[in-house]
């Protein structure tokens, strides 16, 4: 199926698409009324572009004016590859980025990698340093700035119409506070060899969404773990008092479905019986969720659970040649990401199940 | 079943082989000082070496020979082993491919790398190094974030015969010293105060 010329959602219907795994991976959903937003972001090597640009643009959707709320739930080039292109587009969107992105050493770390970037070729952080680069631009006579998500936090709210929101469910007081920990010791590198600045992952503070629109709520897992500890992570919010109430009918699995991510409560507690669960594959790492066991799991929780893709595939003709030019010195050559999949459920108020299309290479669990 | 294999040492192209010592059935091994190749290893499907030193830069490598050129290569070995006099120089060489990488993580004998490409526009790719192809100084260098240069190629030996090399380089890009640190976290404080925080 392909995604040009199809129509878009009608006013009172909700839309959650999901792409990847690319070079990362983007969700996109339609909060009513023509207002969209976007989390994270997600390129492919091979077809080149912004697969959520590309999909909205492809409905008609004037990204300029109806993108309303665009997220980066934490801050790998991995997991947001493209996301400066995002906020250049939608010139009118709000940006939100987690609550550790406003810290000190963050900024500080961001210096260190452009640093590095002057004589590596890569670095991690090139797509934050280029949306403070537009945010700074854009800004005209007042202080550029981005919302900072945290927990219990309403990020995005519309009153007028179908009533919809966006509330952020983490990270915790307690993760961000881990974090400024974590980019502490990231910048102890003083008399230590100059490389690329360590991008071990900060999925501890991850930003987790969830969303209201009518009487349907959406929950966005983001890269989110289960902890670490009782204060972080979905341990936190599952016995969060002060997070929304309500069940979600909708899951987007965290952090690619692997078990770092597992935790009963999320489906105990926070979502309906049997939801409609989607997620991305990982294919970065040597056995990438999710893996049988995570799909196992996964099944035992809903008998609807679609990927956008398998989490191996085969190589495209380009990697063989890169890999048979490696065979002596490198084995397990692969794509980083590959070519993203689309999952697409949509619901009107007056439906009670969510309609559900893929597009290949995504598919059913 | 007889061990029918044997182990080589080649001394340049100018002195003959001499067989070293015994090894599995259907491989012989061969020390070369070749200019890229310090040893090799002879088997039914090809000819690889491992672990050439050139300077700073170890390489490893495998040939891919055709069926003909692995009955030439066993006759050459035949004869070697015989005592007779063999060409094996190469007579040059030909980059098919530049990367430069940074290591993800390092595991026991192999580190997963993030391979940008230098010279065409062939894909980035994830792979996983085996950490003998870096050279013993620079092993304390591979750890998660440290950058190195990574070159496969083609060599023709005086033989004829056409070989694959590879070489990994680790990059030495000095310490960070805590001015510079200093200097950048200045720089950071003071792009985060023209900032507001919603």
């Amino acid at each position: 199926m392909n995604v040009a010329g199809l129509p878009g959602p009608a006013d009172d219907e909700i839309e959650v698409s999901l792409f990847g795994p690319g070079k990362g991976e983007s969700c996109v959903v339609h909060l009513g009324d023509g207002d969209w937003m976007i989390v994270d972001s997600c390129t492919s090597q091979r077809r080149g572009g912004n697969s959520a640009l590309v999909y909205l643009q492809g409905l008609g959707v004037d990204v300029g004016s109806q993108v309303k709320l665009i997220v980066a739930t934490h801050a790998h080039d991995d997991h947001i590859s493209g996301l400066a292109d995002i906020v250049e587009a939608c010139g009118s969107a709000e940006v939100v980025l987690p609550a550790a992105a406003s810290l000190e050493e963050f900024f500080t770390l961001l210096e260190v990698d452009e640093h590095a970037e002057e004589y590596l070729r890569v670095s991690a952080y090139s797509q934050y340093r280029r949306v403070f680069d537009i945010l700074e631009r854009r800004a005209v006579g007042t202080l550029p700035g981005f919302t900072r998500a945290i927990a219990d936090r309403v990020l995005w709210r519309r009153n007028i119409g179908l009533r919809a929101e966006v509330h952020a469910l983490a990270p915790s007081d307690e993760a961000v506070t881990q974090s400024l920990d974590e980019f502490a010791e990231l910048l102890q590198l003083d008399g230590r060899p100059r490389g690329q600045v360590s991008n071990k992952d900060p999925n501890t503070f991850s930003v987790a969404l969830w969303v209201v629109v009518g009487d349907d709520r959406i929950l966005l897992g983001g890269d989110l773990y289960s902890g670490p500890g009782p204060d972080c992570g979905w341990n936190a919010i599952v016995t969060s008092t002060t997070r929304p109430p309500g069940r979600a009918s909708v899951y987007k699995v965290a952090h690619h479905g692997s078990k770092t991510s597992h935790h009963p409560g999320i489906w105990n507690d926070l979502l309906d019986p049997d939801p409609v669960a989607i997620l991305a594959p990982f294919r970065g790492s040597k056995s990438p969720p999710p893996t049988p066991a995570d799909e196992h799991v996964l099944r035992g929780h809903s008998s609807r659970v679609f990927l956008t893709a398998s989490s191996s595939a085969s190589q495209p003709s380009s990697v063989r040649r890169v890999a048979a030019n490696l065979g002596h010195v490198a084995t397990n050559v692969r794509e980083v990401g590959g070519i993203p999949g689309h999952i697409r459920a949509r619901k009107t108020p007056l439906e009670t199940e969510w309609s559900v299309e893929l597009v290949r290479p995504a598919r059913a669990l | 079943m007889a061990n029918t294999s044997t182990s080589l040492s080649f001394d340049g192209g100018q002195s003959p082989v001499v067989p070293v010592e015994a090894e599995s059935r259907d491989k012989l091994k061969y020390k070369s000082v070749e200019r890229f190749l310090a040893r090799r290893v002879f088997s039914p499907d090809g000819v690889e070496w491992t672990r050439t030193r050139l300077g700073s830069t170890t390489m490893t490598g495998r040939v891919a020979l055709r069926p003909s050129d692995i009955q030439r290569a066993a006759r050459s070995v035949t004869g070697a082993a015989a005592g007779q006099p063999r060409a094996t120089d190469n007579s040059g060489t030909q980059v098919l491919q530049r990367w430069e990488g940074i290591v993800r993580e390092v595991h026991g004998s192999y580190f997963e790398a993030l391979l940008t490409p230098m010279s065409d526009g062939s894909p980035e790719v994830i792979a996983d190094v085996s950490l003998d192809a870096v050279g013993d100084s620079d092993v304390e260098l591979v750890r998660p974030g440290a950058t190195f240069y990574l070159q496969a190629g083609r060599a023709r030996l005086r033989t004829g015969m056409t070989v694959a090399y590879s070489s990994v380089i680790m990059r030495r890009l000095g310490n960070w010293y805590q001015e510079d640190l200093d200097l950048l976290r200045e720089r950071g404080a003071k792009r985060r105060s023209k900032f507001e925080f919603r």
